[in-house]
């Protein structure tokens, strides 16, 4: 799974290709938090992200928590229309901030 | 009677009564419906669970993943449904749970649900764990084929036993409990234990069964309960192979300084009953029969490194056999005298041979020294010795000369003691069986020896 991450001041934008499962949460998890320094806002962009498993789910809540610690926001943009369906039957869609 | 409106009545009291969990998620992760039985697997109270979210309930701990990526995977996978074992971990807890779970999709795609069925399978997986564990704690003290045929076989367990015919081996060490003496026991096991460990892999190799240990001896069979072509030419082969491994062995030995080790195997084969003996409160596996104490005498024959068969044994084997020597005994029982053949090597497809040889050469002593020979009968030392002449002497062997008539048995054990001509001790406590005896000589085995013994073969040996 690719991550590209556009810095603009205190926002971070991350855009994700391919698959977040098990395995590519760790990856994510340890990105984010070699980018996380500074910043109040994180977009996170799925135009490109296919599946989201429940590990993933659990690495995009704790970004969240730790966004509103600092009075920030996480933002996610672009969500297929099957991921949609997971966030929803899992109550996520609610706890996020989808665009 | 089942009418309609009695039918929904009907369903929901099943649903509401069963044992296994049912849970309903709506809308927005919401739990629509849930049963007492799953309240109780997930460890919440009902009405706390009720329209609650469930990521709320299951995305706390990373424990649960497999659990949520079951929810996940029934709206993936759409109309199919999604099972598994997982874990389940209440933040107290932990569980094993059987979760099924489907994803309900009317046509116009406005109402979605998931069902997930819950079953508890803590319990029972905590019993398998358990028989597992049994299972292969007993197959560390008996062997697996004698486990297998207890547990799998219906009367395994009971009482009583087979009249079978079989192959049975009986191993000594020679000289053991002397060579103890003076060990510490935790060194004594872990020499033993590395011992046995050898041996029992050869024989199982082999397709033998080890039925027990008696100290430091091994009663196998070979035949039953694993059945192999020709049991008595496997029970050969693998006493060969024993044979040779000792060197191993006594490397072992050497570099943790314990003492050489060295083993005698009696085969014997014929009738003998192979079962559960005892009684319910205290059963063995054991075999018993004539046939076992022959081979046990047998057994008692042998010297270090030696394999005797008893002529049962030898008439079965078609394959070549090479026979070092035949020896006539008349062990304790029995009316007529025995041939038993000191095996080398057996071959055809088995194809093995003793390494060792046995007969080191002997260094001639030329000093006057004098032996005397305690002779050794049930365990019991002879106050009176047989003094000879010591003419020559290996690390493994002596060869004595009495004066006048005197003369010993074959096949006896002594203690001996050695002095020289000015009556200084030149070693004692060292333990032997004659292997020959004739025309006023004898050769002896040593069964047990010591440094004393070593540096007085060294100082032959060098001359």
């Amino acid at each position: 799974m690719n991550i590209e991450k556009i810095i603009n001041g205190t926002e971070l934008t991350l855009i994700f290709e391919g698959r977040l499962d098990t395995n590519t949460s760790k990856q994510a998890e340890e990105s984010i938090k070699d980018s996380i320094e500074g910043i109040q806002n994180i977009t996170m962009d799925f135009g490109k992200l296919v599946y989201v498993s429940s590990a993933g789910l659990r690495v995009i809540l704790s970004v969240q928590k730790k966004m509103n610690a600092v009075g920030g926001e996480l933002v996610i943009t672009n969500v297929n229309d099957v991921i949609m369906e997971v966030f929803e039957i899992t109550g996520f869609s609610d706890m996020l901030t989808i665009k | 009677m089942i009418t309609q409106e009695n039918t929904e009545l009907i369903y929901r009291n099943i649903i509401e009564n069963m044992s296994d969990g049912v849970m309903v998620i709506g809308f927005n992760g919401v739990i629509t419906y849930i049963n007492e039985a799953a309240a109780e697997i997930i460890g919440m109270d009902k009405e706390n669970l009720l329209n609650t979210k469930i990521a709320a309930v299951f995305f706390q701990y990373d424990e649960n993943d497999a659990l949520t990526q079951l929810l996940l995977d029934s709206v993936y996978d759409g109309t199919e449904r999604n099972s598994g074992m997982v874990d389940y971990f209440d933040g107290t807890n932990k569980k094993k749970l059987y979760v099924t779970t489907a994803y309900l999709r009317n046509e116009e795609k406005e109402q979605k649900a998931v069902i997930v069925l819950l079953s508890d399978l803590t319990e029972i997986k905590k019993l398998e764990e358990e028989k597992d564990k049994i299972t292969s704690t007993f197959g560390r003290y008996l062997s697996d084929d004698i486990v297998k045929s207890l547990l799998e076989s219906p009367d395994g367990l009971a009482l009583g036993g087979k009249k079978c015919d079989v192959t049975i081996m009986m191993t000594d060490l020679r000289g053991f409990t002397t060579i103890s003496e003076n060990m510490l026991p935790v060194d004594i096991i872990t020499m033993l234990n590395n011992y046995l460990g050898e041996m029992v892999n050869i024989i199982d190799k082999y397709e033998g069964t080890v039925i027990e240990y008696i100290g430091d001896a091994i009663l196998a069979v070979f035949g039953e309960p694993r059945h192999s072509a020709c049991p008595e030419a496997s029970a050969v082969a693998c006493a060969i192979e024993m044979q040779n491994r000792m060197n191993i062995v006594n490397s072992f030995n050497r570099n943790n300084s314990f003492p050489p080790l060295e083993m005698g195997i009696g085969i014997n084969s014929g009738v003998a009953v192979l079962g559960n003996i005892g009684s319910e409160k205290c059963t063995k596996y054991s075999v018993i029969g004539k046939n076992v104490n022959l081979c046990s005498r047998i057994e008692g024959y042998t010297v270090g490194g030696q394999i005797l068969v008893s002529q049962s044994v030898k008439d079965k084997i078609s394959v070549p056999l090479d026979i070092r020597g035949e020896v006539s005994i008349l062990p304790k029982g029995i009316k007529i005298p025995l041939t038993v053949y000191d095996v080398a090597s057996i071959g055809g497809d088995y194809g093995v041979g003793c390494t060792d040889d046995d007969t080191a050469i002997l260094a001639l002593v030329n000093d006057r020294v004098m032996v005397n020979l305690f002779k050794i009968s049930s365990k019991h030392v002879s106050e009176t010795p047989i003094v000879a002449k010591l003419t020559a002497i290996s690390e493994r062997r002596a060869e004595v000369s009495f004066f006048g008539t005197d003369e010993i048995s074959e096949f006896s054990d002594f203690q001996l003691a050695a002095v020289s001509e000015d009556g200084t001790i030149v070693f004692t406590d060292v333990f032997c069986k004659s292997v020959c005896a004739g025309d006023g000589k004898a050769l002896l085995h040593f069964t047990a020896v010591n440094n004393r013994l070593m540096k007085f073969v060294e100082k032959y040996k060098k001359m």
